[in-house]
């Protein structure tokens, strides 16, 4: 679980750059990279606290 | 556990607070790395990167004034600060009391808390600017120094009040948080400037096929340079570097960060403050500039600086969460030192109700945005007032026992207030003062020649004060002890 976690976490870091990369490259309108990257920071939270809080713990 | 942390429980006194920290409690280059990353990537830098451009900088001074700057302030912890807090292993606070006493360190400590209230209140006034974009009620100019609106000093005091009670009751949550949203928010911020960077591509019709058109672009119409904004500091290739190295002083010169790197196992793990410096410092300022610059684009009469709307209308909803957590992240240590600052010097006091008025305090000073929108000279200002203890500190480690002086001459005289480093703090801070209000120098560039001032005061001063104060023991032997002349 903890393992899965991380990659969804990690994950989540990648889907919040690849809009803005995608936007500055021409190829994603803003409103939809806006929203993705909504999505990447829900994700980031829900998988990475359990992760990260423990670690820091 | 972090590094930060430990600090935190250090100036909570719980651990090491007055004995070298034990080699089986160092730490590795990796906490390092995070802790700075984190602590450098904070709400306050979208109010920086946009002064920059209100301050009329150029592509040239402030692409490569940054680099330089941040490249001497990593320098700085590395030459000045690491070696001394990885020998002595004190806190700054410690070795302060050891060469000052303890009524010294009281008077540093007030005026430690009272700079920490301001910034974060600074940081207070960047999560209320995302509040607006909800709640649309007028939010403060550039040039204003008083609260505008009654939805403004309502919005400040909600983020205040909160920020103030979860650093009462829960100092530690806030830091897990912090460490969670480290790595997201640094990313946000880069996201911040690809964005804005495509946006001045779009709106200005610019053909990208190489470098050297993105440059072009930054110069003609990111960073122009010119006239700045009425009211404020033109700003050069020298302003932006010695803003960069100075921005910190108070850590690395000042020696703040000896609470830190005295769990460092070897000095040159100061370099570990490069994450924060060119993620924070130079990333992070770019990208916010950028955004801007790109609001001065679109109108060039909309000047006001409002990290709210700015990150919003870059990433949406997750750029208004990234300015609320990354103002709050920040504002919740400011408030919890400042409360540690503050309780030294009201010993019997409850940290509870100590951090519960400091947090008030800061959300009353985050009601005037005259310290958010001046915040280059506010941030230059703090690291210039408690510069010439970190010079104090450098002196009397490495070289006062080379004019035939002693070396922590408090503990050994048994003097409650050493006039040797508190004249030479007085003065050189008169002498800065002077330099601004007189001779008109820009508060950026005092505190270097202030540092060696401090330090030549420390040594002359030191050289009449330790004839005048005789240490404890060798009056212990032709009798009584009197430790004050």
């Amino acid at each position: 679980m903890r393992r899965i976690m991380i990659i969804v976490a990690v994950l989540s870091l990648v889907v919040l750059m690849v809009p803005a990369i995608l936007f500055l490259t021409g190829r994603m309108e803003l409103a939809t990279a806006k929203w993705i990257m909504l999505v990447a920071t829900i994700l980031w939270f829900a998988a990475g606290t359990p992760w990260l809080w423990k670690q820091t713990g | 556990m972090s590094t930060e942390q430990q600090s935190q429980q250090t100036q909570g006194g719980s651990e090491f607070e007055r004995e070298p920290v034990p080699q089986n409690r160092l730490l590795g280059f990796r906490s390092f790395v995070g802790m700075y990353a984190g602590e450098h990537t904070a709400g306050t830098e979208l109010m920086i990167g946009p002064l920059f451009v209100a301050a009329g900088v150029s592509a040239f001074d402030v692409v490569v004034g940054l680099i330089v700057g941040n490249l001497l302030a990593v320098a700085s912890w590395v030459v000045m600060c690491a070696p001394i807090a990885t020998r002595a292993r004190l806190t700054l606070y410690y070795q302060l009391e050891k060469i000052c006493g303890r009524q010294l360190v009281t008077l540093y400590n007030l005026a430690n808390g009272v700079m920490f209230c301001f910034l974060a209140g600074a940081m207070v006034t960047v999560s209320a600017t995302a509040l607006g974009v909800w709640f649309h009620f007028p939010m403060p100019a550039l040039n204003d120094l008083y609260p505008n609106s009654v939805g403004w000093v309502i919005a400040v005091l909600a983020v205040g009040i909160m920020i103030s009670l979860v650093a009462a009751y829960g100092y530690q949550i806030v830091a897990k948080v912090a460490n969670v949203a480290a790595p997201w928010m640094v990313l946000v911020f880069i996201a911040f400037g690809l964005i804005g960077l495509r946006q001045f591509i779009d709106a200005t019709g610019t053909k990208v096929g190489s470098l050297s058109d993105v440059w072009a672009l930054a110069q003609t119409h990111i960073w122009r340079g010119g006239d700045p904004h009425l009211g404020k500091v033109k700003f050069t290739f020298w302003h932006v570097m010695f803003f960069a190295w100075f921005c910190n002083m108070a850590m690395h010169i000042g020696m703040s960060d000896l609470s830190v790197l005295r769990f460092a196992k070897k000095s040159w793990y100061g370099v570990a403050s490069g994450t924060g410096m060119f993620l924070g410092h130079y990333l992070a300022w770019l990208a916010a500039s950028i955004l801007y610059a790109f609001q001065l684009h679109l109108n060039p009469s909309n000047t006001d600086v409002l990290p709210g709307p700015l990150a919003y209308q870059a990433a949406g909803l997750a750029g208004l969460i990234c300015v609320i957590i990354a103002g709050w992240t920040t504002a919740n240590p400011t408030i919890y030192r400042a409360g540690l600052a503050f309780q030294a010097v009201i010993p019997r006091s409850s940290r509870f109700t100590v951090t519960l008025i400091t947090g008030l305090i800061a959300t009353l000073a985050g009601m005037f945005p005259a310290i958010a929108m001046q915040l280059l000279e506010f941030v230059a200002l703090y690291g210039l007032i408690l510069m010439p203890m970190g010079a104090v500190i450098f002196v009397d480690f490495w070289l006062i026992r080379r004019f035939g002086l002693q070396s922590s001459y408090a503990e050994r005289s048994g003097t409650g207030f050493n006039w040797a480093a508190g004249a030479a703090w007085l003065v050189t801070l008169a002498i800065a003062w002077g330099l601004v209000r007189f001779a008109g120098v820009p508060i950026f560039f005092v505190s270097l020649p202030g540092w060696f001032v401090a330090a030549t005061l420390y040594v002359g001063l030191s050289l009449v004060y330790q004839r005048k104060v005789r240490p404890v023991l060798e009056q212990a032997k032709p009798g009584p002890a009197v430790a004050e002349a």
